[in-house]
């Protein structure tokens, strides 16, 4: 049984790789959600796809990377001889933006695997590194890490393409989109709050959905994100190629 | 609870680290960093009882006798089965070598080596000798069957302490179902007591030292009321043979504790063994058997307040997650380890976590500790 785990930022990555994984990568659901990993109160959910196993869990943050990471390497130094229990593929998916560099995340990664003395060479970003450390029980733990660090851009960002679909898609919410987008732009003229690319974006995206579903918002979001057609995003199918090795 | 003795788990750790080269089908496990509470878990034949066996030669491991506690046959400790191939299937079956080596540190930093070998030879007995043979050991066969030379097998055992050779004991193939009873009882290292899971459906128990210690009396009809809230003494029924009863508060006469469910007789006799394995270690196989969920919280946070006060370093083995959890939780993290023992491709493994450890890896980890 190979295991593996996609670490990712929040709520709204969580949800778009569940969607892709199974649409594009035709994973399935399971029931036996028993002995998921999970992070705080962030959320989690199992795959299955042949005799391979996918954990999909939200960090809440690139600031927890770190931590998470370090979880995800204690589960495979307390691993029994069989390492059925042990994720073979680890893939931490983070944006690279103002408030997390691409240097900050490797060096958060780093920090994790040498806690754990795992041994690897030359970690770096969008590539498969090899690594493998000697558990609790001293057998040796062979496994990979992926970087996935998708470089934000206001025009590549999830929350953009998502709201580009909806406007193509209906003529009445282009109007409250395009509205929305204007008063996001212009409310904070001293750029006190909406100080960086990635937190205009966010609240363009949080603005447009506060009217669109102002009760309940997650459950209504998840049903709208159901509907997008990602696989014809290619920006997604860009970033998200290496998935397909799991 | 008090009975008497301030807490000080220090002194409770009797062994350190014990070293398994050797035993059955363990070889090179290592159990280190030991607690006052021990539990070893793990799938079936992974050794878990293996290692309860061995610990209880500790006592007098200079006694074969007591080597010989640890055969079993049909799951079941009989002192009454075949001696020979009982001690025989104790060494590892892949070695050439009969030999059985375990070493442990004691709390003080003090380290010890025990060994056993076997030689085993093939020789021919006459009848006569194998009657003389089996009459030592209590047995007596039927003296018609003299004049006769018979194939037969001797097993030189000899025990060693610290590289200090005892005197050597010859058991035989055709020697008889009964052993002499252990006569003279002596203690090396520690005193030892080992429970069985089914030690409670035989009835066969003391509860005399239980019944002179007025504090532990009171405690444990204290804790038994958890069960039936009616209970308001333990008593003696009938002398010989013993047999032992509740006094309850509705009722006029004393009920037979025979009477009263599984749970109940488990809690008694674990509370025996562990006042008799006072300033000892005790070895409980499946801790958890015949305790209800309902009851696990109060059984177990008793259990390990008595280990603790009287000075007992247990080990358990157990296959319940749930027990397990229970066990973690109910406020003596501290003094609590989870050995999970594995093979795998012929090697045996073993995984320590202490207990905050063990807690982290069910929450967080998502880990079963099995």
């Amino acid at each position: 049984m190979i295991n593996s785990i996609i670490l990712c930022e929040g709520s709204t990555d969580f949800a778009l790789l569940q969607y892709y994984m199974r649409k594009v990568n035709c994973w399935e659901d399971t029931k036996a959600q028993h002995n998921v990993i999970k992070f705080d109160s962030q959320k989690s959910r199992l795959f299955v796809k042949e005799n391979k196993q996918l954990t999909i869990a939200s960090m809440g943050g690139c600031s927890r990377i770190e931590a998470s990471v370090g979880i995800v390497l204690e589960r495979n130094f307390n691993t029994s001889p069989r390492q059925e229990d042990a994720y073979h593929n680890i893939v931490i998916l983070t944006d690279r933006d103002e408030a997390c560099t691409e240097a900050e995340i490797i060096a958060s990664v780093g920090r994790a695997l040498d806690k754990y003395e795992v041994e690897f060479t030359n970690l770096c970003c969008n590539r498969w590194v090899d690594c493998h450390m000697i558990s609790n029980i001293g057998a040796n733990v062979v496994f990979r890490i992926l970087l996935l660090v998708i470089p934000f851009t206001t025009e590549g960002a999830i929350e953009t393409f998502l709201l580009e679909a909806i406007a193509d898609k209906d003529e009445y919410d282009k109007q409250i989109i395009n509205q929305t987008n204007s008063f996001v732009e212009q409310i904070d003229e001293e750029r006190r709050y909406l100080n960086a690319r990635r937190t205009i974006t966010k609240a363009k995206f949080d603005v447009y959905f506060s009217i669109r579903t102002p009760v309940e918002q997650f459950g209504e979001r998840q049903k709208i994100l159901i509907n997008v057609p990602w696989e014809d995003y290619p920006k997604i199918q860009r970033d998200f190629r290496l998935l397909g090795d799991l | 609870m008090t009975m008497g003795s301030a807490i000080n788990p220090v002194a409770n750790i009797h062994i350190k680290h014990c070293n398994i080269g050797a035993y059955k089908g363990l070889q090179n496990i290592e159990l280190r960093d030991l607690n006052v509470i021990n539990v070893l878990t793990g799938n079936n034949n992974s050794g878990k009882t293996s290692i309860l066996e061995l610990l209880e030669t500790l006592e007098d491991p200079e006694n074969i006798y007591r080597w010989y506690a640890g055969v079993r046959f049909w799951n079941a400790r009989y002192r009454s089965s075949q001696v020979f191939d009982g001690i025989r299937l104790l060494f590892p079956i892949d070695s050439q070598e009969y030999k059985i080596l375990y070493s442990f540190m004691e709390a003080s930093g003090d380290e010890h080596s025990i060994e056993l070998h076997a030689d085993i030879e093939e020789r021919k007995f006459s009848s006569e000798q194998i009657y003389q043979i089996n009459k030592k050991y209590g047995i007596f066969p039927d003296e018609s069957d003299s004049g006769y030379i018979i194939d037969g097998k001797c097993m030189n055992l000899t025990s060693s302490i610290d590289g200090k050779q005892n005197d050597t004991v010859t058991i035989y193939d055709f020697q008889g179902d009964l052993l002499r009873r252990i006569v003279e009882k002596k203690i090396v290292f520690f005193k030892t007591l080992y429970l069985s899971t089914v030690a409670h459906v035989s009835h066969r128990f003391s509860l005399s030292d239980i019944l002179r210690d007025a504090e532990m009396h009171q405690s444990l009809v204290d804790l038994l009321k958890i069960f039936d809230a009616n209970i308001k003494n333990i008593t003696i029924i009938n002398e010989r043979p013993v047999e032992y009863g509740f006094v309850l508060d509705n009722c006029n006469e004393a009920i037979p504790i025979s009477s009263f469910g599984d749970g109940m007789k488990k809690t008694i006799i674990l509370a025996a063994y562990l006042l008799q394995a006072k300033d000892g270690i005790l070895l409980v196989d499946e801790f958890e058997t015949a305790i209800h969920t309902s009851a696990m919280d109060e059984v177990f946070a008793w259990m390990a307040e008595a280990a603790l006060r009287l000075n007992v370093q247990i080990f358990m083995t157990s296959h319940s997650e749930e027990a397990i959890n229970k066990l973690l939780r109910i406020g003596y993290k501290e003094y609590i380890n989870v050995y999970t023992l594995y093979k795998h491709e012929g090697i045996n493994y073993v995984r320590r976590l202490a207990g905050e450890e063990a807690i982290h890896a069910t929450d967080t980890l998502r880990l079963d500790l099995r």
